[in-house]
């Protein structure tokens, strides 16, 4: 008998969703506990949730989303806007942030509702490439080259920030897995496939694509409204092609469609990478990189369902409903 | 009439770096995004040979020589990239378009840190500027149609005319076909690849001295070559060459109406409202596929 048969089915340790549970608990520690390693780990777990909005988005509808950046900047942005302009409180401003992001996925749902493969990625990459022009061309606006300093009293505690995030961070994981298992996941996979297949099983194919760029979108403008709180700046690197590409690649590299991969592997490259390449100063990101490179080149498909097929283990991926 | 040569020298340029994204994609289906590396390449490249040829000391001739070495080598580093994936067996659409962007992001921040976010300059071919009506013009810049004219006209002449060019049409057809003839394709693919990478690195260097270089210079001609394909129907070159010119007559009308920052949209609007209206493309239904 297995060890996880020896579980009611209700109650069986969920080995994927356990160690992103205990990467988030033991990071802080491992990285040193000081103030620096909480603010560490607060940035990863934001990154963690840019991955796994990418792969709801994506990793259901088989798309290649070049644009990610989009959703965070829109968000980041209102969220800076309405505290520096409007003294909206920082909760507040959180959800008004996710609130935009969530706009900005349904502009974009609607958008690319015609467009899959590569006319997919050069649309999502000309929306990203538009706001990140805007941020200069609006200047007084956006605040140009320097960004828009955000003053805003929000958990200023380093441990309390940090334990308000991991659950949000935590939630959103546990929640994009439980959404892609219920029918609406399903469905979502659906409307990636042959669109007429699943018009054929009964599923409104081009809504359902719409929803998911939504929810998808809110899940990326929460963590970017979260970044603007936590780095107190909201600037041009909210958007644009470095962190589009970041995101893009750190989802691919996890294991597209596996949610948990992708959070797994933009925590980890955010962290364990950076502490090890700590060294190497300003070679760091150029190595970073090539890490990337090489393990997108070896694992096409990505790490964790690599890891799943050399241990024979099947963990309950998303969208896969468990037998 | 100066707006009209404004426009002829950018869609030159936009021609010449799409052309070969077209060819590419239009022959293997696949999307190359190291595109837009190449022609970042393609400007650092000639800015090293120029040092390098100062060094040795040659006076004659020197920038020439320094762009023709760049696109070679650019060429070659493009042949090498595509031969690696090949042999490595990464060429499904996916996977290679993700090594790519990783490709990509790995140049973009290489050069980064070896010559800086300052930017470089580039001694041009031809010296001076000159006014025309309300423009002033680097003289530089009026190398760029007669070249963009000869390397892109000399494109449909190879496939049309000679052996290996009909090999690539035959591969575009049916590499399977083209195989049972003793064609061997992955060869032709690369050629066609490194190809496509000379003629991105001759533009990256032709451009080199009226721009500075950056770190962050291989979006945009990635986003022009990604557009022209696409807009322009998949992997036609007439196609190609209306759609580059349309976008530079929109990028050149918008910084007369506005100004040159704003220009930047001219792109990725006629991306997201071209494929709104015509999701095929724009130039739909024009003939001579490459294929």
């Amino acid at each position: 008998m297995k060890f996880a048969d020896a579980w009611p089915r209700r109650f069986r340790p969920d080995v994927s969703l356990l160690s992103v549970a205990i990467l988030i608990a033991v990071a802080p520690a491992l990285l040193g506990g000081t103030r620096y390693a909480y603010d560490m780990a607060v940035v990863a777990m934001v990154y963690g949730m840019f991955a796994v909005s990418w792969d709801l988005a994506c990793g259901t509808t088989g798309e290649l989303s070049f644009g990610h950046s989009f959703f965070v900047g829109t968000a980041g942005f209102t969220a800076a806007i309405v505290i520096s302009r409007f003294d909206v409180p920082p909760w507040a401003a959180l959800l008004i942030g996710a609130g935009a992001g969530a706009l900005a996925g349904l502009v974009i749902g609607l958008l690319t509702l015609r467009h899959t493969g590569p006319v997919f990625t050069l649309v999502t990459m000309a929306a990203q490439l538009t706001l990140y022009r805007t941020v200069f061309v609006w200047g007084s606006l956006f605040g140009g080259e320097e960004g828009i300093p955000v003053r805003a009293q929000w958990l200023d505690e380093p441990r309390s920030r940090w334990f308000v995030v991991a659950v949000i961070s935590f939630a959103s994981v546990v929640g994009a897995r439980y959404l892609l298992r219920s029918s609406f996941g399903l469905r979502l996979k659906a409307s990636g496939g042959d669109r007429r297949v699943g018009q054929s099983a009964g599923v409104d194919v081009d809504v359902t694509r719409v929803k998911g760029f939504t929810i998808s979108g809110f899940v990326a403008g929460l963590a970017g409204s979260i970044l603007v709180l936590h780095n107190a700046i909201a600037n041009y690197e909210l958007t644009g092609d470095q962190l589009s590409g970041m995101i893009f690649l750190l989802s691919l590299v996890g294991g597209m469609g596996t949610l948990v991969g992708p959070w797994i592997a933009a925590f980890l490259c955010m962290t364990l990478l950076r502490e090890l390449l700590y060294a190497a100063g300003q070679w760091q990101s150029v190595i970073s990189m090539l890490v990337v490179f090489v393990l997108l080149w070896l694992m096409p498909k990505g790490v964790m369902p690599e890891i799943a097929k050399r241990l024979r283990w099947r963990p309950r991926l998303a969208g896969s409903r468990p037998s | 009439m100066d707006l009209a040569l404004l426009i002829l020298i950018r869609a030159s340029t936009y021609a010449l770096v799409a052309v070969g994204f077209a060819l590419v994609f239009g022959s293997c289906r696949v999307l190359n995004l190291t595109h837009g590396f190449y022609v970042m390449l393609g400007a650092y490249a000639t800015h090293f040979f120029a040092a390098g040829l100062a060094r040795l000391g040659v006076s004659v001739l020197r920038e020439p020589l320094a762009v023709l070495c760049a696109a070679i080598a650019t060429g070659l580093f493009g042949w090498l990239f595509f031969k690696l994936m090949q042999v490595t067996r990464r060429t499904a659409p996916g996977e290679l378009l993700a090594l790519s962007v990783a490709a990509n992001l790995l140049g973009a921040q290489t050069f980064q840190i070896l010559f800086g976010t300052a930017g470089l300059n580039v001694a041009p071919i031809l010296q001076g500027r000159m006014v025309l009506g309300h423009v002033t013009l680097a003289a530089n810049d009026l190398l760029l149609p007669p070249c963009a004219l000869v390397a892109v006209g000399a494109l449909p002449l190879w496939l049309q005319r000679t052996r290996s060019g009909m090999a690539l049409r035959a591969v575009a057809d049916d590499a399977d076909a083209a195989e049972l003839m003793g064609i061997r394709s992955p060869e032709v693919l690369a050629r066609a690849v490194g190809i496509a990478a000379v003629l991105a690195g001759l533009a990256g260097g032709l451009t080199a001295p009226t721009q500075t270089l950056n770190p962050n210079m291989w979006i945009h001609p990635l986003l022009v070559s990604f557009a022209v394909v696409v807009l322009g129907g998949r992997g036609r070159i007439w196609g190609s060459i209306f759609t580059a010119f349309l976008i530079a007559f929109a990028e050149v009308t918008v910084a007369w109406v506005w100004n040159e920052t704003a220009a930047g949209y001219a792109v990725p609007m006629l991306v997201l409202i071209g494929l709104l209206v015509r999701p095929g493309g724009i130039a739909q239904g024009m003939a001579h596929e490459i294929r």
